[in-house]
């Protein structure tokens, strides 16, 4: 009765894979082009894969184009987030072959746009994409690409009942991103027992171990990493990596 | 020559996409005068929530066009996601009548689980149905959904999965055809999938 999802994240800018650390947009490494590097994952059978584009999600220019020839060559469950702000766009990246979009800075700006979507695609391909930090005591939700701080605690949000027109909330930890220095599950810890749609956990996980750890925790989960599936040793040599369906048993298997 | 039924939001590129993969021409439906003789097949996609795509259907005056066409027993139909659904009678998920091809009807997963129920799970395959050809049992698929078929009668179950309990994953009834996962979605053995049915 377990679903748990290892699900890899990677970042577009300008239409070229990127890696951030804490989502900083000035100081980013370039890893190459996106579509060998969806075509490589497709062939590692990725579980699911998720693009965010950081660039679209400032300009609100979505590239289309590098989207549908991503879609074309996966056979893997699609999720794109970055600059969603019509009706429009949204049936348009679904009908690319997307099946989930991601939303952040809307949540805050325009919820009412989000549940007008939701009618139309279906709420299991709506996402919450959260992005916080944790200030002082509290874990607090932070908007366009984590610059902009919201007061609202993420404890609030996800109380807010939302499963009525979300499927999916993915909880992005901005100062772990590209860490890897460990993942910190006292925020998930704190709400996993009144959650009632799935979760996906971002941001600073270590490697496999830590993912394990993880799992063995929660049954019901999803996984989002970067890093560990796109570098290689100490210093973080570029290598798309991802693990086999039998290491995946075992990484879920408790 | 495959067609696939166009009635709004489905996923449809992603199902053509891998019918191009192996050179078979993919048709796509959205109106009663594009059902052509030459088409002998027909997938539905999943479009959002149940009454949404019967509403759809209506529109487009498909549903009693899907019904002739399955009654011909040449023909087959598959109904994906959403589309298997709305293949039975009535939703927990709203007020429209489903077609009725698959005796059954849909019922949400319990409120107290968390739902969408989503991700990769295996199937336990209950019947040697060619649409299973070459796929070993408990052969993993990429499921999202919050309601699932509860079939009539074991008769029409082909494979099942489990997300908190036992649930039809595949249902068939002659030569129509239902599942809950997305073969479009499941990398080699959903491919196998959508091939087989073109092989039907």
């Amino acid at each position: 009765m377990i679903s748990q999802r290892l699900v890899v994240g990677l970042q577009l800018f300008k239409g070229k894979l990127i890696k951030t650390t804490s989502f900083d947009k000035e100081n980013f490494s370039y890893l190459g082009d996106v579509l060998n590097a969806v075509r490589i994952f497709n062939e590692k059978r990725v579980e699911e894969l998720i693009i965010y584009d950081l660039d679209a999600a400032v300009s609100k220019n979505i590239n289309f184009e590098i989207l549908e020839k991503i879609s074309r060559v996966s056979r893997m469950p699609l999720c794109y987030g970055g600059g969603i702000d019509t009706i429009e766009k949204a049936k348009k990246i679904f009908s690319l072959g997307f099946e989930k979009i991601s939303f952040n800075t809307l949540i805050y700006d325009n919820l009412e746009l989000i549940k007008n979507i939701s009618e139309i695609i279906g709420k299991q391909s709506i996402v919450f994409s959260i992005d916080y930090k944790k200030i002082l005591n509290d874990y607090i939700c932070f908007k366009n690409s984590g610059s902009f701080n919201t007061g609202i605690k993420v404890v609030d949000l996800i109380n807010l009942n939302y499963q009525d027109f979300i499927g999916e909330i993915v909880l992005n930890d901005i100062e772990n991103d590209g860490s890897m220095k460990g993942y910190n599950n006292h925020l998930i810890e704190q709400i996993y027992k009144n959650i009632k749609i799935p979760i996906t956990l971002s941001g600073g996980f270590r490697d496999l171990e830590d993912v394990k750890n993880i799992f063995q925790r929660y049954k019901i989960i999803g996984i989002c990493c970067s890093s560990i599936f796109v570098y290689k040793g100490a210093n973080k040599a570029v290598l798309l990596n991802y693990p086999d369906l039998e290491q995946i048993n075992k990484l879920k298997n408790f | 020559m495959i067609g696939i039924i166009n009635y709004g939001l489905g996923n449809i590129n992603a199902i053509k996409n891998i019918y191009q993969e192996f050179d078979i021409k993919v048709v796509e439906i959205s109106n009663e005068d594009q059902f052509i003789s030459d088409i002998k097949k027909i997938i539905l996609p999943g479009v959002g929530s149940f009454d949404n795509a019967v509403k759809n259907l209506k529109q487009q005056n498909l549903i009693n066009k899907l019904k002739e066409f399955s009654n011909d027993k040449n023909n087959y139909l598959l109904g994906i996601c959403v589309g298997m659904q709305i293949l039975g009678y009535s939703s927990e998920e709203g007020s429209e009548k489903g077609l009725g091809l698959i005796p059954g009807k849909i019922i949400r997963f319990n409120k107290e689980y968390i739902t969408p129920n989503m991700g990769w799970q295996s199937i336990q395959i209950k019947s040697n149905d060619l649409i299973f050809k070459n796929i070993d049992n408990h052969s993993k698929f990429y499921f999202l959904h919050s309601y699932y078929f509860q079939a009539n009668t074991n008769k029409n179950i082909l494979s099942t999965s489990k997300y908190f309990h036992e649930f039809p994953s595949a249902v068939v009834n002659k030569n129509i055809y239902g599942i809950q996962f997305h073969p479009e979605k499941s990398h080699e053995e959903g491919k196998k999938i959508l091939i087989n049915f073109y092989r039907l």
